[in-house]
């Protein structure tokens, strides 16, 4: 459940916030763009207001004469001039002149312009036009152009001047004899045009940001106070702009400004999050749901795999009460055939032979079932016991008796363990029932059948030796393997491939192993068990 | 020697009563756990052969019922139930031995004889009391006898019958006799039945069966073992 459930969810929220972060980030990039994009055009928008503007100051600049009286009616049939000023190359004022009768207009722009007459501004101006930014955008139409060819040393440009609070601009022009003329745009109109120009509403230009509704632009003059804004969204006092920029010349010390909400991002990223969680939320559902379905799917395999061996188990069972009346009245018979001692029972009994040792076969087979299923459920226990080696091998011996010497297999057996040791002789039993079965089935062309037993202090071993094929070199690893089988041949030796694999599992139950043993012919197998500490005391 | 066997299957019950008077005991058949145990207070056997699954009592009931009174009577517990924690609990209970079905007479036999060879070491018998019929050492608490270096597996009757022609030696003891002394006087004496298990024995005991040493027959009167003849008798008991 852990690795099917658990696990990729975990991989899938880290990689989901991962990605959500990621998006973020992304989302306030795309937004910045967007937002940069709307101020430059904004900016363009100011730029071709005072484009249009320059060229017709331009156009004014041009009819001034040098006579007060023509300067005053040029001022009267201009309205976006507030006042006209002439400096020499020195800067020295031509116009207004303070020496001459000025009226009240004059008089008052002279007593603002102080500094600006003092300081020359107008003439630096003209000077660093030659390489500064502030030069005009080249005039575009023919008019403008021959305009402007008609002034082979005039140059023109915009100076921002600062008086009181207000930002204030003139418009410059060169004229050809050297002086320079100043035209000081009317300040309320020049501003009142410029908001007119800009827009009152914001555009919806993008598909996935809102930026019409969820957006306020700023013009800020130098101050940092705002001159217009425009947007539907009212943002709370002293917001962070999310774009800033600087407007183009003249006003290149203003600056517009994007403002969006605080959270607009987030809101936009939740979004995101919002799809992120419900993925999960999906994806966790349906993950429990293939979990789920995996768990009745294996619980039911081993549900049915637990009843298999169950009922086998049942079977096994049952078959040994049946089975044990056959072999024990099999057995009665035989002694009774036995007791004839004329001889006419001598065939019967060798009948009876063949329904002993089968039934023999038939218990050694569900005694190997019963012991491969609590082996296969790892519930393979010993009972220790006081035993002697000799004497289960001697039993054991007796009992496959009448087979090998049906199959003209002598026994020969070399034994030296008689003292009684500590193991389960059940087991010890079964493994050496295990092993002689396998020359009853393999060595069945007659030989000797050698079995051995050596007691040390600290082990006991027994070697089963047959005269048959042997165990082919490639096949002695896997042999002791459940199922595994020299020959899979039908016309083969029969068995069930489980025998050498319980007996080397009793075996190594006992501390001991089962091992195949060096041998000139045949096979050759040699058990060791481990005997206990009490056994060597 | 009796031995009360306590068996639900009838044909296992019978075939291994069959199998236990023929190696000498007298046995008490009990067909499910309650019989069983009013048989043994009624008959107080030697030892005791139980199945686990019966009705009426558990093997496993029954044992414990007997170990309450008698601690030290060995139980052998009969069943087709081979799986370690059934063994494990026979044993908790203090069963002697575990005899897993299917099984076939002669592991039965060997499984019997040791814990009658167990029943005389309890008894206080010294297994190596011995007594001697011609080359042949006989060792009645061990149920066997040696040869040279073979050693030769009897049943109690094997030991009832060799004792009693040894105690008689010399004598010529007629059938009735050896019948009611190794068969008790209960049993149907048959004659038969007799001649054939002296022949059994003679095949297991004697250098030549045809031309027997130490049974021999008296024709017409019984079965005589000379004294002497082929040794002297030592360790007599």
């Amino acid at each position: 459940m852990i690795l099917i459930v658990v696990l990729p969810l975990a991989g899938l929220t880290w990689l989901g916030m991962r990605v959500a972060r990621d998006d973020e980030a992304s989302l306030q990039r795309k937004f910045e763009d967007v937002f940069a994009i709307q101020i430059r055009d904004i900016d363009r928008i100011i730029s071709r207001h005072f484009e249009t503007l320059s060229s017709e100051l331009s156009a004014t600049a041009r009819k001034v004469e040098d006579h007060p009286d023509d300067i005053r009616a040029l001022l009267r049939e201009s309205p976006q001039v507030r006042q006209i000023i002439i400096v020499d190359t020195t800067g020295a004022v031509l116009h207004p002149d303070p020496a001459t009768e000025l009226n009240l207009s004059e008089r008052e722009f002279l007593h603002e312009a102080q500094e600006l007459i003092r300081d020359r501004d107008l003439i630096h101006a003209w000077r660093a036009d030659s390489d500064h930014s502030q030069r005009l955008p080249a005039a575009k139409t023919d008019k403008e152009k021959s305009a402007a060819s008609n002034l082979p040393s005039a140059s023109e440009g915009w100076h921002v001047w600062y008086w009181g609070r207000g930002v204030h601009l003139i418009f410059w022009q060169r004229r050809a004899d050297g002086n320079v003329v100043g035209l000081l745009v009317e300040r309320g109109r020049w501003m009142a045009d410029l908001i007119a120009a800009l827009p009152e509403t914001v555009d919806q230009q993008h598909e996935e940001i809102p930026v019409g509704s969820t957006s306020r632009f700023r013009l800020v003059d130098s101050m940092g106070d705002s001159v217009y804004e425009w947007g539907e969204y009212e943002p709370p006092e002293e917001s962070a702009p999310l774009v800033e920029s600087a407007v183009s010349a003249p006003l290149a010390s203003w600056r517009l400004q994007a403002v969006v909400p605080e959270n607009l991002i987030a809101v936009q990223s939740s979004g995101i999050l919002f799809q992120l969680v419900t993925g999960i939320v999906a994806a966790t559902v349906a993950l429990s749901v293939l979990a789920t379905f995996f768990w009745r799917e294996y619980s039911r395999e081993v549900r049915q795999a637990s009843q298999r061996v169950s009922f086998v188990n049942q079977v096994s069972h049952e078959l040994k009460t049946p089975l044990t009346n056959i072999r024990m009245y099999a057995d009665l018979l035989a002694d009774d055939l036995d007791n004839l001692d004329d001889g006419s029972g001598d065939k019967a009994s060798d009948r009876l032979r063949v329904i002993v040792s089968e039934s023999q076969r038939l218990s050694r087979l569900i005694s190997n079932v019963l012991t491969f299923g609590r082996q296969q459920r790892e519930a393979l226990v010993l009972r220790y016991r006081q035993a002697s080696v000799d004497e289960l091998v001697r039993r054991v011996v007796e009992q496959f008796s009448p087979t090998l010497e049906r199959l003209g297999i002598t026994t020969e057996l070399t034994l030296n363990a008689a003292q009684p040791v500590s193991l389960d002789d059940d087991a010890i039993e079964q493994i050496l029932v295990n092993l002689i079965s396998n020359v009853e089935k393999y060595a069945a062309d007659g030989g000797v059948l050698k079995i051995s037993s050596s007691l040390t202090t600290t082990s006991v071993t027994i070697n089963v030796a047959d005269d048959g094929p042997g165990i082919p070199i490639a096949m002695q690893h896997a042999i002791f393997e459940p199922f595994v089988r020299v020959s899979s041949r039908l016309e083969d030796a029969a068995g069930t491939g489980i025998g050498l694999s319980i007996a080397r599992d009793l075996a190594r139950l006992h501390g001991g192993d089962l091992r195949i043993a060096d041998s000139a012919t045949g096979a050759s197998f040699s058990v060791e068990l481990r005997t206990s500490e009490e056994d060597r005391k | 020697m009796k031995v009360l066997l306590a068996e639900d299957d009838e044909l296992t019950r019978h075939g291994l009563a069959e199998v236990l008077a023929s190696e000498g005991y007298q046995v008490v058949q009990a067909s499910d756990g309650a019989a069983a145990l009013e048989h043994f207070a009624a008959e107080v056997p030697d030892f005791v052969c139980l199945d686990i699954m019966m009705p009426e009592r558990s093997g496993y009931d029954v044992c414990r019922s007997i170990r309450s009174t008698h601690p030290d009577i060995p139980i052998i517990f009969i069943s087709a139930k081979s799986e370690e924690i059934d063994k494990v609990v026979g044993f908790e209970l203090g069963a002697d031995d575990f005899i897993v079905k299917p099984f076939g007479v002669r592991e039965v036999v060997a499984r019997i004889r040791a814990v009658t060879r167990r029943c005389h070491v309890a008894r206080g018998d010294n297994p190596a009391a011995s007594f001697t019929m011609g080359d042949l050492e006989i060792f009645p608490a061990e149920l066997r006898a040696t040869r040279e270096k073979q050693t030769i597996e009897l049943s109690l009757r094997d030991v009832q019958i060799l004792e009693l022609l040894h105690r008689n030696a010399g004598r010529v003891l007629d059938r009735n006799t050896i019948f009611n002394h190794s068969w008790g006087e209960d049993y149907f004496p048959n004659s038969r039945t007799l001649d054939q298990h002296i022949s059994q024995l003679r095949k297991r005991i004697e250098v030549d069966p045809k031309s027997p040493r130490i049974i021999r027959t008296v024709h017409g009167a019984g079965y005589r073992f000379e004294h002497g003849a082929d040794g002297e008798s030592k360790n007599e008991q």
